[in-house]
């Protein structure tokens, strides 16, 4: 992914929706068919980008060489399955409240690191709808926990305008630690 | 399609959708507004307290309301 973000989802055969992670621009957004040979789940676009695509011969031949590149790959793939932990515990223990404050907060942390925008000045890319669908709520849902979450002091929101000032009390409000993102340096 | 607009109103406390959903008719919309009234009951039914005098309006973007749905409409309750 080079430009945009993308998220990563299952679908029912009733049409409903599972987003099971958000990507963001520079995410290997299918390292996944180097070793694997079945689709398990959809890459869905959120927003408009631009996207580069590789050869999986060519990317296999790279970790082959190098493996340092290789190992990379490998660390990035069991990060991702951290991440994957979490969404499972997210929505499996944590009210909606919690949840929706919690895929928020990671979203912010991730963008964060990647020096995509600072934590005080959040747009965020996603629907309330595609945040029911990474949290297993509807969208009406996510609005009313939103303004809940604005009310409680985690931010100001303004449409998909997320100004962030108190950041620990957003974090407390969300259950968040990020030692599962497995980052090197943290805000 | 149409966009359709979910306004939460919680005993007067109302919380306005601004995004709103597009979906085929107002039928479409309403099943989407009676999950989304299970929904937000589901999370109160985890605190105790279901409150049956909310309801969610149903507008289109010019703010009309098209339908209004109770949340009391949205369960069938047994055994009381």
């Amino acid at each position: 992914m080079v430009k945009g973000y993308v998220a990563r989802h299952k679908l029912r055969r009733d049409g409903r929706r599972q987003i099971v992670s958000f990507q963001l621009p520079g995410d290997m957004l299918d390292l996944q068919h180097c070793l694997l040979s079945r689709a398990d789940h959809n890459l869905q676009s959120m927003t408009p980008g631009s996207v580069a695509w590789v050869p999986i011969a060519a990317l296999s031949q790279v970790a082959s060489t190098f493996p340092r590149i290789a190992t990379a790959f490998a660390k990035d793939a069991l990060i991702d399955a951290s991440i994957f932990r979490e969404w499972i515990s997210n929505i499996g223990t944590r009210d909606a409240k919690t949840r929706v404050a919690h895929v928020l907060c990671e979203f912010v942390q991730r963008r964060e690191a990647l020096g995509l925008g600072p934590l005080e000045d959040v747009q965020l890319p996603f629907s309330q709808e595609q945040l029911g669908d990474a949290t297993g709520l509807t969208a009406v849902h996510v609005n009313r926990m939103l303004r809940e979450l604005s009310e409680e002091g985690a931010f100001a929101r303004s449409g998909r305008s997320f100004r962030i000032t108190d950041w620990k009390r957003f974090k407390a409000l969300a259950d968040f630690d990020p030692s599962y993102l497995h980052m090197p340096a943290m805000t | 399609m149409t966009r359709f607009f979910f306004h939460l109103d919680e005993c007067g406390s109302v919380t306005q959708d601004l995004e709103g959903r597009e979906l085929p008719d107002l039928d479409a919309a309403r099943v989407c507004a009676v999950a989304a009234a299970r929904d937000v009951m589901s999370g109160e039914l985890a605190k105790e307290t279901i409150c049956f005098s909310c309801h969610i309006d149903i507008s289109d973007a010019n703010g009309t309301v098209l339908e209004t749905v109770p949340f009391k409409y949205a369960v069938k309750i047994d055994g009381l």
